[in-house]
């Protein structure tokens, strides 16, 4: 068994239900309490039936995040979904979705008709997002612009290889600006093993993420830290690998966003708020990084970064959720999540969030241009328009 | 022939029943509620008798004995989970070679496990164990087993009045006829042919209520429960009976015994917290990460130890065997027995003995059976596979739905707290007992719920550290702002 700290605190407070978005807009689903320490107490007890609706919890883990006795409430939930009595038709399919490098080393199969995906359970609903534009070997691309300048490892994830190139160059032309040379992180498609755990696939995601350990190893030793893009794979690297699979690695982990925001001198700030504004900046930091870091951090950089200041999206999850929205019958649920997003943004503007997924979700139900706070950096830095 | 039997724990349902399979008409009289006294605070072990291997062969002997039988006439109230006796480096070799050979001459079967294998199994086992034996270790559920020996009874044609506490003997000569009793029903004279005294720790002061003597030396041990059931078999420390050295998982815990000290009163004392912290210390030294594990509650039991000759220093000493007295022969006080010492294990044994002693002396003829008859379980909570149609959930850490209060056939609320398992599990009724309680709003809902809910909060105290410390904040904001309670 799974060795965890303070699994058995559990003082029935239901300040986790309180903050579980998915409790809120479906009238199914028990809630993180029940379905977290309630079930896993009645498990070691000799329970090995699964509840209902287990499987749809997001794995956002801000239950885990409100605990007042730090109940790893959201890993228990993930334990018990392995115990779910799922048709081999969606354990196909979630074993494909939770497998999101292969998909990123051929993009281009989202283009087949969503019909195709409907009989394997797919979401024919839910928007996929678009290969990158032109096919780039991301292997051993690095910058060596400052030759005597210290280098980060830049952490492609999934989305960014397949889907998000832009974000990439983006990130790694302000990290350049900030005097820093760059190395993109692994060489070949490797995922972090978050979209394996989130869908209780503990095994399967302590492998893969083995695997991309190993890889990444071998590239870090002249590094500074690795920055990472997004903010499920930032937290998976930086606090699940060493708490649960014991992977450690020898630099920081740290989320593009803090990394500039503790790195930037004021020239580069003042250079960005001098750049005329487009409309309301909404800030939404995703689930993972409000659970690992608050949402702070995001604000603060749009806030030095901009002349008008951000707005918090008032929301709490988008329902994105990595892989969740794309199986069909969390469809629902997940647009229920979104649609508070719609509602919460009362002028025209754009979004800024630090994961991929969620941008083009919440671009989806909101109908406002959503993207990772570095393409808005970088185009306002080069006076392009974003929207392109 | 009709027999008044004292005290509705262990040991009087077990007298009940034999004398029952006798054709004897029984009423169990019992003061408070059924098994509230030793009988409700144990931590529920079915001996192999290993414990007591070279300190009491006796007592081991029966135990075994009694193990095995209950497995085939009770097992809807057993769990045979299995055991384990760790010999740690420096631990006396002697005492464990002397182990063995007891084991051998008193046929309780052990079989040595390797140390690897054991903690593979048990990973939260020190790495400090030298020599472990598997032993038939198993958990008899305490209140599963009283209200099936209740309802064993009942079907028979016995009867048990709870909250009835007898005040008087009534006498023909020098021949008990009858018990005047005092109770919800009224004041009442249940005639009779015999009275047995199994009072447990009361049973001295049953007994100078009829004018004798007898040496109880009641002695109290603290326990602890763990919120989960982090282990999954008996473990007991290889060396002579000490305190803190035995873990037993029960349904959803684990519980951690227990200490051994010696009390004049025959009431449980309040838990204490330094005994609590010393009972963790001692309990480490099998767990050594003890320390994470969050304890839900400290509680005590008290023992009714039994030693003819008078009280001895040193309770860890006194027999685990239990006595019979007939005062017929050693007083004049014919038709009045008292059974006494004796072990959660080996109740229905006591039955028999008193049994074969009773029908001796009163020229019954009919032999004991409860060797042979099965304890039936009738009312048996299923799982619901639709838990809508159960109502609502009121208590969620032990999942019960109000139609398990609906289905309870209990009279009291604390008896239908053992039979439904509510509040006793992680919020200790911070929550369920509101539901619960405030569901009926029968009259006098708060002064019991306050009442329950300070009851529950004693065994919080004891172990106010940890998750359990902000419980307590917990509990007691929500006993100020629903019951107007201040905080203590």
């Amino acid at each position: 068994m799974r060795r965890f700290e303070y699994e058995d605190a559990c003082i029935k407070c239901s300040i986790c239900v309180t903050a579980c978005p998915v409790y809120r807009v479906d009238q199914q689903f028990p809630g993180p309490k029940a379905l977290g320490p309630d079930w896993y107490r009645r498990h070691q007890a000799g329970e090995q039936k699964a509840m209902e609706h287990v499987s749809d919890c997001t794995f956002c883990q801000l239950c885990e995040e409100a605990c007042p006795v730090d109940v790893p409430i959201a890993h228990l939930i993930a334990e018990h979904k392995q115990f779910a009595n799922q048709s081999p038709r969606l354990k196909l399919r979630d074993y494909l979705l939770t497998h999101p490098q292969w998909l990123a080393m051929a993009p281009s199969l989202v283009k087949a008709p969503k019909q195709l995906g409907v009989p394997l359970g797919v979401s024919a609903k839910t928007q996929w997002p678009t290969p990158s534009p032109t096919k780039r070997n991301y292997r051993h691309q690095s910058t060596r612009r400052h030759y005597d300048g210290r280098t980060v490892g830049i952490y492609v994830d999934c989305f960014t290889r397949g889907f998000d190139s832009e974000t990439l160059l983006a990130a790694t032309a302000i990290l350049q600006r900030l005097g820093f040379n760059t190395v993109n992180l692994p060489t070949a498609s490797h995922c972090c093993g978050a979209a394996a755990y989130a869908s209780g696939l503990i095994g399967e995601a302590e492998r893969t993420a083995k695997v991309t350990h190993r890889a990444l190893r071998r590239m870090t030793s002249q590094l500074e830290a690795i920055v990472t893009l997004n903010a499920t794979c930032d937290d998976t690297l930086r606090v699940e690998w060493p708490r649960y699979f014991g992977l450690t690695l020898s630099v920081p982990v740290t989320p593009f966003v803090e990394f500039v925001l503790a790195n930037a001198n004021p020239s580069f700030f003042a250079e960005l708020r001098s750049r005329p504004s487009q409309g309301v900046l909404y800030t939404h930091a995703t689930c993972r990084s409000k659970a690992a870091k608050g949402e702070g951090t995001l604000f603060s950089l749009v806030q030095q970064a901009s002349e008008q200041g951000p707005r918090i999206l008032e929301i709490s999850c988008c329902g994105a959720a990595g892989s969740y929205a794309f199986k069909s019958e969390h469809t629902e649920v997940a647009r229920a999540l979104g649609g508070r997003a719609a509602r919460a943004i009362d002028e025209p503007g754009m979004i800024l969030t630090d994961s991929g997924t969620c941008a083009i979700h919440l671009e989806e139900l909101t109908g406002y241009r959503s993207v990772h706070p570095a393409r808005w950096m970088q185009s306002q830095l080069s006076s392009t328009e974003v929207l392109q | 022939m009709r027999v008044v039997v004292i005290g509705a724990g262990a040991t009087g349902l077990g007298v009940a029943w034999d004398l029952t399979l006798r054709g004897i008409d029984v009423t169990v009289v019992e003061a408070r509620e059924l098994g509230a006294g030793t009988s409700g605070r144990f931590h529920g072990l079915l001996h192999s008798g290993g414990r007591y291997l070279v300190t009491d062969p006796s007592a081991a002997k029966e135990c075994y004995s009694e193990n095995m039988l209950l497995r085939r006439i009770a097992c809807d109230a057993v769990v045979a989970t299995g055991g384990y006796f760790v010999k740690k480096f420096g631990d006396d070799s002697t005492f464990e070679s002397r182990w063995l050979s007891q084991a051998e001459e008193l046929g309780v079967p052990t079989h040595p496990v390797k140390v690897a294998e054991l903690v593979d199994e048990l990973p939260m086992l020190t790495r400090d164990i030298q020599r472990a034996h598997w032993v038939p270790d198993g958990v008899l559920e305490g209140f599963t087993m009283l209200s099936m020996l209740v309802q064993a009874i009942e079907s028979r044609g016995s009867r048990l009045f709870d909250h009835t506490k007898a005040i008087r003997l009534r006498l023909d000569g020098d021949r008990v006829s009858g018990v005047e009793v005092e109770g919800v029903g009224g004041y009442r004279v249940l005639e009779c042919d015999a009275v047995v005294n199994t009072a447990g720790p009361w049973a001295g002061i049953v007994a100078r209520d009829w004018g004798l003597d007898i040496k109880v030396q009641p002695s109290y041990g603290l326990m602890l429960i763990f919120a989960n059931r982090r282990m999954n078999k008996v473990v007991n420390r290889l060396k002579p009976p000490g305190d803190g050295d035995i873990f037993v998982p029960h349904r959803e815990v684990v519980i951690l015994g227990t200490t051994d000290v010696a009390q004049g009163l025959p009431d449980a004392p309040e838990p204490r917290r330094a005994e609590a912290i010393r009972l963790m210390e001692l309990g480490a030294e099998l767990v050594p990460d003890l320390g994470s594990w969050r304890v839900l509650r400290g509680f005590t039991g008290v023992r009714p130890l039994y030693e003819p000759s008078g009280v001895t220093g040193d309770s860890r000493t006194v027999s685990r065997d239990f006595a019979v007295l007939d005062h017929g022969e050693t007083d004049g006080l014919n038709g009045a027995f008292s059974v006494l010492g004796g072990k959660w294990t080996t109740f229905r044994l006591m039955g028999e003995a008193l049994g074969e002693r009773l029908a001796k002396a009163l020229n019954v003829d009919s032999p004991s059976l409860s060797r042979e008859v099965a304890i039936e379980r009738r009312h048996v909570r299923s799982v619901p596979s639709a838990p809508k149609a159960r109502g609502a959930l009121l208590c969620e850490c032990e999942q019960v739905y109000e139609a398990d209060l609906d289905e309870s056939t209990a009279t009291s609320q604390m008896q239908r707290r053992f039979d439904t398992w509510f509040a006793m599990g992680p919020c200790q009724g911070t929550f369920c007992a509101h539901r619960v309680l405030g569901r009926e709003r029968a009259v006098g809902f708060a002064d019991e719920l306050s009442s329950l809910r300070r009851e529950r909060e004693h065994g919080l105290n004891a172990v106010g550290w940890g998750a359990s410390a902000r419980l307590i904040a917990l509990e007691q904001s929500i006993a100020a702002q629903s019951l107007g309670e201040d905080a203590r």
